[in-house]
């Protein structure tokens, strides 16, 4: 598997839904919507063989960026897929039920940039310190690093 | 009635204080459940505000024992940003270090895996044989651990090949000794009985938790980021990639003992042929863009992510440690197993071990009454072990010799 074939497969099956922002011959990647996330997601672990590295959370100008990093067994290409969900209702569908590998991840996102992920069973703190409270999300760009410090760091 | 069995927050099992409720019914386990974040450090925020050559240094203080991994993994994700190469001697140096880094610590686990079945001896003789690798690493960059060698673009310092006749002594020595703990774990039927088809980790479980390293290895699971995206010299040098079928403890035994032996045919390859040249690449500016890096470390694939925004400070820094994907798994491989079986369950994906106190207690989920404590759960363990050998007439410990 590279990048251009996967690229092939993607637009075959999902025309219109996959915005290809950049590729290279290992890596790829991809702008989707978040309604189409458990299609194309369960697509490319389930028919392709993928497997979820990890998840990257950031908040960005827009919203708040979520990337699925895919890799593959046996290929050198790590496939992204970037959804992008509002910074007021951050939400988006769990996939752990496709993949138990998002499992932790989800819940990690959920503690610091504090993202819904919807039908997650579990979404309690896995790892943000007991001391930061529940509506405290660290790596959001409002998140007041000298005021944690002086109280409780 | 189901009890509630805490195992940590601290606890030798892990890399870091970790905490795992086992609700056990007599003696099986029925459900766990980890809770984590005792030291989370906040290492991607603080990297957030530090210049990339800082953070190459800050990485490695992420883990005590895969100090080579992070690092390297970080200049992997600047250098996929850069869309760089590294000079060739730079590559057989991130090589050689990667591969000592890989035989200490998988002779840490084997001894750490032979105190937790009671096999003391395995446990003193495993560590004795470490020492001499952490003298080489101290003898090629100065330091037993946290060499600050890397550097996006290569590496930092030279290392000195006069030191390579001593590495060439050193991995002989381990290779005898490695070969003869093979052969004993593979003769011992108290060791068989011990480890074979406990903690199951199936092919489909594999998949489905994402597991990478020996712990995937084990379960038929063909990944090894070294073979997959070669990166440093691993193209150009002869080794395979070990994979068994059965999932259970003693195949992730035997993965680990066998990639010892595959780690040190690299080395002497590497020595054969260690090039000349320049160590570091030109490196001016990072520009804007996105970087995934990956490396095999000891326990399987390291990740990390970075996005530039055009300053001399990452934008976003993703860093994800193999044994993050690795633990998990707990929840499919120790359902079902007994209390005595899940210590060496839970050593068995070989979380790093950065903590040595221990502080389980079980307790009566009713009366909150204490029933065993930490040392009583190794006990268990052990006991088991000193049971089954008896029952088959062998000596209590491994028998162990060595020409």
């Amino acid at each position: 598997m590279n990048s251009k074939e996967m690229m092939f497969f993607l637009s075959e099956k999902f025309p219109g839904k996959v915005q290809f922002e950049s590729a290279s011959e290992k890596r790829l990647y991809i702008r989707i919507q978040p309604e189409n996330l458990r299609e194309i997601f369960g697509y490319i672990v389930k028919e392709k063989n993928g497997r979820l590295s990890t998840a990257t959370g950031l908040e960005v100008r827009d919203g708040i960026e979520v990337l699925y990093h895919i890799s593959f067994n046996g290929s050198p290409l790590v496939t992204t897929l970037k959804v992008m969900t509002p910074k007021h209702i951050p939400e988006l569908d769990s996939v752990q039920d496709i993949l138990k590998g998002a499992y932790w991840i989800e819940r990690e996102i959920h503690d610091f940039l504090g993202v819904v992920f919807k039908g997650h069973p579990k979404l309690k703190r896995l790892l943000k310190a007991r001391t930061i409270p529940e509506d405290i999300y660290p790596l959001r760009k409002d998140f007041n690093q000298e005021e944690f410090l002086a109280n409780k760091g | 009635m189901s009890t509630i069995i805490p195992i940590g927050p601290f606890h030798p099992l892990q890399d870091e204080p970790a905490n795992f409720l086992l609700t056990v019914e007599g003696e099986t386990v029925v459900d766990i459940e980890a809770n984590m974040g005792y030291i989370h450090k906040g290492h991607e925020l603080l990297g957030q505000s530090k210049t990339y050559d800082q953070v190459v240094i800050q990485t490695e203080r992420i883990c005590g024992i895969c100090s080579v991994t992070h690092t390297v993994c970080f200049c992997h994700a600047v250098e996929n940003l850069l869309g760089i190469q590294i000079p060739k001697r730079a590559a057989y140096i991130r090589t050689l270090l990667g591969e000592l880094e890989r035989l200490h610590s998988h002779l840490l686990w084997v001894g750490l895996a032979g105190h937790f079945l009671g096999y003391n001896t395995v446990f003193m003789w495993a560590w004795k044989y470490r020492e001499p690798v952490l003298d080489v690493f101290e003898a090629l960059t100065g330091n037993r651990q946290n060499a600050s060698i890397m550097k996006v673009g290569g590496v930092r310092r030279d290392i000195d090949e006069k030191h390579f006749p001593k590495v060439m002594e050193v991995i002989n020595t381990v290779r005898g000794q490695t070969e003869m703990l093979l052969g004993a774990v593979v003769d011992d039927p108290v060791l068989h009985s011990r480890t074979k088809n406990v903690g199951v980790l199936n092919y489909e479980q594999a998949k489905n938790w994402c597991v990478v390293g020996p712990t995937a290895r084990a379960s038929g699971v063909d990944t090894d980021v070294r073979r997959d995206e070669p990166y440093a010299a691993y193209d150009e040098l002869d080794w395979k990639v070990i994979v068994l079928k059965d999932g259970d403890v003693f195949a992730k035994a035997a993965v680990r003992l066998l990639e010892l032996l595959e780690s040190i045919k690299i080395i002497e390859q590497c020595i054969k042929q260690f090039p000349k040249g320049p160590i570091l690449a030109d490196v001016r500016s990072i520009p804007v863009g996105e970087g995934i890096g990956r490396y095999e470390a000891p326990r399987g694939e390291d990740i990390h992510y970075v996005r530039s925004n055009g300053t001399n400070m990452p934008e976003r820094w993703k860093v994800r440690a193999p044994s993050y994907v690795n633990i998990p798994s707990f929840h499919a491989s120790c359902i079902g197993q007994t209390i005595s079986d899940v210590t060496i369950t839970l050593a068995s994906c070989d979380p790093c071990y950065s903590c040595t106190e221990r502080m389980a207690v079980a307790v009566d989920a009713r009366s909150k009454k204490v029933l065993y404590t930490g040392d009583d759960l190794v006990r268990m363990g052990q006991e088991k072990t000193r049971r089954i050998a008896k029952e088959l007439g062998r000596p209590a410990d491994l028998h162990l010799t060595l020409e």
